[in-house]
């Protein structure tokens, strides 16, 4: 830099006093402005790190939660699929069992065939409120 | 790599860019010295033509010295003396004239060597009379190493008269036309074919005959004095021209960065092996390897920081210290992207990776650039001010990572208690889910039970567990009836 300046020297000396000038900012009041600007980078990128770090836990408790509602929903969804099933199962069974009563006059049955019809009916219909059982999400915090 | 290990390489490639700003310093110094020297040189060579000046003024002027004839001649020897020390002056090269002032054989010394001037156009001799007249009455003086000086026109005629032979004279010499005649060069030729002086022994005045004449001295001293100022301003340009920075130079500051960071790269390389608890001996090849590897590749750092430092100290307006930090960033930067795309860190690692490269950078230039400047000792300052700034940053950054790790710690004690929270929420969830699964197989087994009667009552109790409207569900005979029959 000062080199540079010799050249304004060299010339007739016209840019000696801007260039003393110049090199005079260099001293203290450069070193100030760089220190300044080194410690505010240095507290800027503390901050920012400690800042990521936040939103890092913030976004890693948001997901560990989602993970705890899904796998609620999971386990009651296996739960209504086998009460379900479970009971579709039995129903076929019990339904084939009363197919020779196709077509008979009811009030000829006796009084255990047409308990079981009855109970046929019973539990179709528990059946069919399964099906339309929903599952409910819980409230979350999101 | 270790802090210690970090410091030391840190503090070699500052200690690199100190060098090189030395060099450039020295350089600088040279050519600041070589301007001081040339202020000294053109004020004693201007003081020498005033002094002439003066003296012409004092001396010979107003006391009228020589008369209407003669003046010009005391004239001439008081303006050579001044115009002969100014010309040797500017250049550094001291006083050479002494002006005797006896009215003796000699006007005047010039380095030991005795002059007798001559200015004389009367009787259109070039005064070559003037000289055979004072050869008549000191004949010693030749023979003792004495000269004869004239004005400069008239030597410049007789050296050109002198070339010319008889015939070239007849054909370009003429009489009466103005411009040497034919008798100037038979005049010529016989005082020099006399052989009592030779040519050798005259010489030019500084000055020409009409220069020195009672009217046109001022401006002749005036017209020497913007010559000096000129020949003055040329050996600036010259001492400035001088001071570039050259390839010479750059090529050594890059060879010498190259050697320095290459040898630091292997004893680092060494000395972290040794550390590890192996001695020289049991250094396997492929150790060697690493070190070599090391090694070459400090040698590559330090070239590219040498020609660097050099060209930005010299090409721009870059301190040493930060022209250094450029490149080490610029190299730490530059590892970081390879790791980021060999998949070791990922973006987010990369850019803070890269940013704590670029501010150790920068605190070890500013630190360096002040160390240097308070201590003015080349090498030696930028060394300790770039250790004091680094072991405050390090201070500072492990205080910052205390901080840093307790929030961790914090964040790690609360995802803690959160895993064990949702744990146990689902726990509590399996287990209401099983003890209903429990109800509902016991309800399910008495809904399909082979006795008829407690199937009809498990189905009314399904239907209902389910949520079959009570309505809906057939638990009495007239119901049972209504749903068949109608």
């Amino acid at each position: 830099m000062a080199w540079l300046g010799g050249g304004a020297m060299a010339a007739g000396g016209g840019g000696t006093a801007a260039g003393s000038a110049l090199l005079a900012l260099a001293g203290p009041i450069g070193w100030t402005v760089a220190g300044v600007t080194l410690f505010t980078s240095v507290t800027l990128f503390a901050t920012k790190k400690i800042k990521t770090r936040a939103a890092k836990h913030e976004e890693l408790t948001a997901v560990k939660q989602n993970i705890a509602l899904v796998k609620g929903l999971e386990a009651q969804i296996d739960h209504l699929l086998w009460r379900t099933a479970s009971l579709n199962e039995h129903l076929m069974k019990s339904y084939g069992g009363v197919m020779e009563l196709s077509g008979a006059n009811f009030t000829t049955l006796s009084a255990t065939e047409q308990s079981q019809l009855a109970a046929l009916v019973n539990n179709t219909r528990a059946c069919g409120a399964l099906l339309s059982e929903h599952i409910e999400q819980p409230a979350t915090n999101e | 790599m270790s802090d210690t290990v970090r410091h030391a390489k840190n503090n070699q490639e500052q200690a690199v860019a100190s060098w090189v700003n030395y060099l450039n310093q020295l350089r600088l110094d040279n050519l600041l010295a070589a301007f001081a020297r040339q202020d000294e040189n053109l004020q004693s060579a201007l003081s020498s033509l005033d002094e002439a000046l003066r003296e012409i003024d004092l001396e010979v002027v107003t006391t009228n010295r020589g008369g209407a004839k003669g003046m010009h001649g005391f004239i001439a020897e008081v303006a050579q003396v001044g115009v002969g020390n100014a010309r040797s002056q500017v250049l550094g090269e001291g006083t050479v004239y002494e002006w005797v002032n006896d009215n003796g054989p000699v006007d005047l010394v010039r380095s030991g060597v005795e002059i007798q001037q001559k200015f004389v156009a009367a009787g259109g001799r070039f005064s070559l009379g003037a000289i055979t007249e004072h050869v008549h009455k000191y004949p010693d003086f030749v023979k003792n190493g004495g000269r004869y000086q004239i004005p400069a026109d008239h030597f410049e005629m007789i050296q050109k008269l002198h070339t010319m032979d008889l015939e070239e004279a007849g054909k370009q010499l003429t009489r009466g036309m103005g411009g040497p005649s034919l008798r100037d060069w038979e005049r010529v030729r016989s005082f020099l074919d006399e052989g009592s002086v030779g040519l050798e022994s005259l010489e030019p005045s500084d000055l020409r005959y009409h220069e020195v004449q009672r009217g046109a001295y001022g401006s002749t001293l005036g017209a020497e004095t913007e010559k000096l100022r000129s020949t003055d301003q040329s050996l600036r340009a010259n001492a400035y021209q001088e001071s570039h920075p050259t390839p010479r130079e750059g090529a050594k500051a890059t060879s010498t960065a190259a050697a320095i960071e290459g040898g630091t790269a292997f004893v680092l390389a060494v000395v972290e092996k040794r550390c590890g608890g192996k001695t020289l001996t049991k250094f396997t090849s492929e150790d060697w390897a690493d070190i070599a590897g090391d090694t070459g590749f400090g040698f590559v750092k330090g070239s590219v920081r040498g020609l660097s430092i050099y060209s930005l100290t010299n090409c721009t307006a870059t301190p040493a210290a930060v022209a250094s930090s450029i490149v080490t960033a610029a190299f730490g930067i530059a590892e970081q992207a390879h790791r980021l795309r060999r998949g070791e860190i990922n973006e987010l690692g990369f850019i803070e990776n890269a940013e704590l490269v670029a501010l150790e950078a920068a605190v070890s230039a500013l630190s360096s650039f002040v160390g240097q400047a308070l201590i003015p000792v080349p090498v030696l300052g930028a060394v300790i001010g770039n250790s004091v700034g680094i072991v405050m940053y390090k201070a500072c950054s492990s205080s910052l990572s205390k901080r840093e790790v307790a929030l961790i710690e914090r964040y790690l004690h609360e995802h803690l208690a959160l895993d064990k929270q949702l744990a146990a929420e689902y726990q509590r969830l399996i287990d209401t889910l099983e003890a209903s699964m429990t109800h509902y197989v016991d309800v399910l087994q008495r809904a399909f039970s082979p006795d008829i009667g407690v199937a009809l009552l498990g189905s009314v109790e399904l239907a209902l567990q389910v949520g079959v409207a009570s309505e809906d569900v057939l638990d009495s005979e007239e119901k049972i009836l209504a749903y068949f029959l109608h």
